[in-house]
C-alpha cells in the first residue's frame, strides 16, 4: 500500500514539475493530475508485485549458483584421475 | 527419423528446451524433448515445421517491428507521392509516421516483456534470447521511443517532412534488437552493418546543412573502416578455430590445454574485434569521429546516437568478451583498461575547452563510456551488475539533458554561453539541468553518484586500484565543466557576454511530451538513492543468469 501511495505522490509531482517546466499554473487542468496520480498509484503496486517475483527468481539463481560452486569444490577435493 | 533426430541441442545452463519446457542437457536430441507439444518423432517434415514455427514465436517482437516498419514505409511512399486532383501538395506525413512509429515501438516492447520463452537459442544457434538481451532490448526500445518523442516539436520547428527519418530510426532499432540476440559472428556482423548503414543516412538527414552532410560522410568513412577491422578480427578467429558460434568458441577456448601465449592469432583477432567495438562505443583513442558527428547531426539524431546504440553494442560486447573470450580475460582486459583510462582522462580534459553544448555532451559521453569500460574490464559478476546500473542511469540522465537542450532549440542555443539567463527565463528547467549535471558529475546523493560509487567499489574489489583512483580524479575534474554550465545559467546574466551576444535567451513554451520526459527522468535522478533496490535486484538477476 505504501509503495502505491508513494507512486501516486510521484505521479502527482511529475505532473506539477511538467506544468512548472512549461511555465503554466501548477494546478492547470486538474484532471491531468488525477490521471498522473492514478498511473503512479498503479505503477507503485505493480512495482511491488514485480519485485517479489524477481526476488524469488533471484533466490533460485543464487541457489543454483551455490549448488554449482559446491559441485565444483567437491570435484576439486576428489579429483578424478 | 533422419537428420532432425540427430541434431544436437546446444546445452545452456538453466535454459528450457525450445520445444518443451523441460531442462536440456548437452547431447540431447529432439526425441528426448517432445514435451507438451507432442511432436510426432517419425515425421521429419512435421518436426522441422514445429522447430520453424517455434523459432518464429521467439523472434516475433523483432519480426513485428520489421514488418510494421515496411508497412510504414509503403504508407509513406504512397501518400507522399500522391498529388490530389485539385493539384495540392503531397500530404505532410511526418507527424502521422512519428506517432505510428511510436505505437509500433510500444507494441514491440509489450511483446518482448510478455514473450513466454525467456531463455533459449534459436535459428540454428544464430540467435539467443536471455535475461541480459531482454533487459537491454527494453532499454533500447525506451530510449528509441524517447528519441522519437523529443523530436516531435523539432520537426515542426524546422519544417522537416521526411518521414524516412522515422523509418530509418525504426530500422536501426530493429537491427539493435537483433544485435542483442546475436549468437554468431555472421548475425553479429550483419546486424551491426544494418544499424550502421541506417546511422550514416540519419547523420546526414538534414540535407540542406553542410554540417550534417559532413557528419554523415565522416561517420560513413570511419564507420566503414571500423566495420572492416571488426570483420578482419572475426575472420582471424574463424581462421584459427573454424567456428563462428559464440558458445562453441567458449567451449573450444575453455578446453584448449595450452598457454594463451600459444594462440597469437586468436589474440590478434580479439584485438581487432575489440578495436571495432571500441570504435562503435566511442572510446579513446577511437573517438575522433564522435564530437564532429554529434555536432553536425540534427540534435534529436545526436540524442539517439548518444543513447541507443551504446546499449546494443555494449550488450553484444559483454556477450562476446565475457562469454566467448572469457578465457582470454587477461589479454583483452589490458586493452579495455587502457581505453577506459584514456577515455576518462581525455574526455575530462577535452571537455574543459569546449564552447558548444553538443561537443561538450559528446566528450561527456566519451567519459561515461570510460567508466562503463572500467566495469567491463572487472570481468566479474559485480562488474556486469555495475555496468548495467551505470548504463541505465547514464541513459536516463542523457535523455533528460538532450530533452532539455532540445527545448531550448527555438532559441538556437548552440554555445554553452547561450544558457545564460536560463535561471530567469525558465527557473524550473534551470533547476532540472543543474541537478542532472550534478548527477553526471557524480555529486551525492543523486543517481549518478550511486552508479559511480558502485562502479568504483567493484573496480576496487577486482584489484583495479589505479583505475579506480583515476576514475575518482577524472570525476573531480569533470565536476569543473559541469558546474561551469550551472555557473553560466545562474551567475552570468549579462546578455552581452558570449559569441551570440546580441541574443538573449527568451522563454519559449515547451511541448507536453518533452516536459513529461524531463519530469520523469528528473524524479528518477533525484529519488534513486532513496530506493535503488529494484535496479540492483534486476541487475543482479541479469548478471547472475549471464554468468551461470
Amino acid at each position: 500500500m505504501s509503495a502505491a501511495v508513494i507512486g501516486a505522490a510521484m505521479g502527482f509531482g511529475i505532473q506539477l514539475v511538467s506544468n512548472g517546466l512549461r511555465k503554466l499554473p501548477l494546478m492547470r487542468h486538474p484532471w491531468e493530475h488525477v490521471i498522473a496520480t492514478s498511473i503512479g498509484f498503479s505503477a507503485g503496486g505493480m512495482l511491488v508485485a514485480w519485485e517479489e517475483q524477481t526476488a524469488k527468481e533471484l533466490e533460485e539463481l543464487v541457489a543454483q549458483r551455490e549448488s554449482g560452486n559446491n559441485r565444483f569444490k567437491s570435484l576439486n577435493r576428489n579429483p578424478v584421475d | 527419423m533422419g537428420a532432425a533426430t540427430n541434431f544436437t541441442i546446444w546445452w545452456r545452463p538453466g535454459a528450457p528446451c525450445s520445444l518443451c519446457v523441460e531442462a536440456i542437457t548437452h547431447g540431447d536430441n529432439f526425441s528426448q524433448h517432445t514435451g507438451v507439444r507432442k511432436i510426432v518423432i517419425n515425421n521429419n517434415k512435421k518436426n522441422m515445421k514445429e522447430l520453424f514455427i517455434n523459432d518464429f514465436k521467439v523472434i516475433f517482437p523483432e519480426l513485428f517491428l520489421i514488418i510494421a516498419t515496411i508497412v510504414l514505409l509503403i504508407y509513406g511512399v504512397i501518400y507522399s507521392t500522391k498529388i490530389s486532383e485539385n493539384g495540392t501538395k503531397p500530404a505532410i506525413l511526418i507527424r502521422n509516421t512519428t506517432w505510428l512509429g511510436l505505437i509500433t515501438i510500444i507494441i514491440t516492447g509489450l511483446l518482448i516483456i510478455n514473450n513466454p520463452i525467456k531463455n533459449t537459442i534459436f535459428f540454428y544457434n544464430c540467435l539467443v534470447i536471455d535475461e541480459l538481451s531482454t533487459l537491454l532490448k527494453i532499454l533500447v526500445l525506451v530510449s528509441t521511443a524517447v528519441s522519437i518523442i523529443i523530436s516531435l516539436e523539432y520537426f515542426k520547428q524546422e519544417k522537416i517532412n521526411s518521414f524516412e527519418i522515422i523509418i530509418l530510426i525504426l530500422l536501426s532499432c530493429s537491427s539493435m534488437l537483433l544485435m542483442l540476440s546475436s549468437y554468431d559472428f555472421i548475425s553479429m556482423y550483419l546486424t551491426i552493418e544494418l544499424q550502421s548503414l541506417s546511422f550514416y543516412v540519419l547523420a546526414a538527414s538534414k540535407r540542406d546543412s553542410e554540417f550534417s552532410t559532413e557528419a554523415g560522410l565522416k561517420y560513413f568513412i570511419l564507420g566503414a573502416f571500423s566495420s572492416g577491422i571488426l570483420l578482419f578480427g572475426c575472420s582471424m578467429v574463424y581462421g584459427f578455430t573454424g567456428i563462428t558460434n559464440f558458445e562453441e568458441l567458449a567451449k573450444i577456448f575453455c578446453n584448449i590445454e595450452c598457454l594463451q601465449s600459444d594462440l597469437p592469432v586468436v589474440k590478434l583477432g580479439i584485438l581487432f574485434l575489440a578495436v571495432g567495438f571500441l570504435f562503435k562505443l566511442t572510446a579513446v583513442p577511437f573517438h575522433m569521429w564522435a564530437p564532429d558527428v554529434y555536432e553536425g547531426a540534427p540534435t534529436f539524431i545526436t540524442a539517439f546516437f548518444a543513447i541507443t546504440p551504446k546499449i546494443a553494442i555494449l550488450g553484444l560486447f559483454l556477450k562476446l568478451f565475457l562469454f566467448s573470450f572469457y578465457d582470454f580475460l587477461f589479454p583483452w582486459q589490458q586493452i579495455i583498461l587502457i581505453c577506459s583510462v584514456s577515455s576518462m582522462i581525455l574526455a575530462s580534459l577535452a571537455a574543459l575547452s569546449q564552447r558548444k553544448i553538443k561537443r561538450l555532451l559528446a566528450y561527456s559521453s566519451i567519459g561515461h563510456m570510460g567508466y562503463i569500460l572500467m566495469g567491463v574490464s572487472c570481468g566479474s559478476l559485480e562488474g556486469i551488475q555495475a555496468v548495467i546500473i551505470y548504463l541505465v542511469v547514464y541513459v536516463i540522465m542523457t535523455m533528460n539533458v538532450f530533452a532539455s537542450v532540445l527545448s531550448l532549440r527555438s532559441n538556437k542555443a548552440v554555445f554553452i554561453t547561450d544558457l545564460r539567463l536560463l535561471s530567469k527565463t525558465n527557473p524550473m528547467l534551470a533547476i532540472n539541468l543543474t541537478l542532472i549535471l550534478f548527477s553526471m558529475a557524480g555529486i551525492p546523493p543523486l543517481a549518478g553518484f550511486c552508479s559511480k560509487f558502485y562502479l568504483f567499489f567493484t573496480a576496487l574489489g577486482s584489484s583495479l586500484y589505479i583505475t579506480a583512483l583515476i576514475g575518482v580524479l577524472t570525476s573531480v575534474i569533470s565536476c569543473f565543466y559541469y558546474i561551469r554550465l550551472v555557473k553560466i545559467m545562474y551567475f552570468e546574466n549579462d546578455a552581452r557576454v558570449g559569441p551570440s551576444a546580441t541574443r538573449g535567451l527568451a522563454y519559449e513554451p515547451m511541448d507536453r511530451e518533452k516536459s513529461l520526459i524531463i519530469a520523469i527522468t528528473f524524479f528518477f535522478v533525484l529519488f534513486f538513492f532513496i530506493y535503488p533496490y529494484p535496479l540492483f535486484l534486476v541487475s543482479h538477476k541479469v548478471a547472475l543468469s549471464f554468468m551461470l
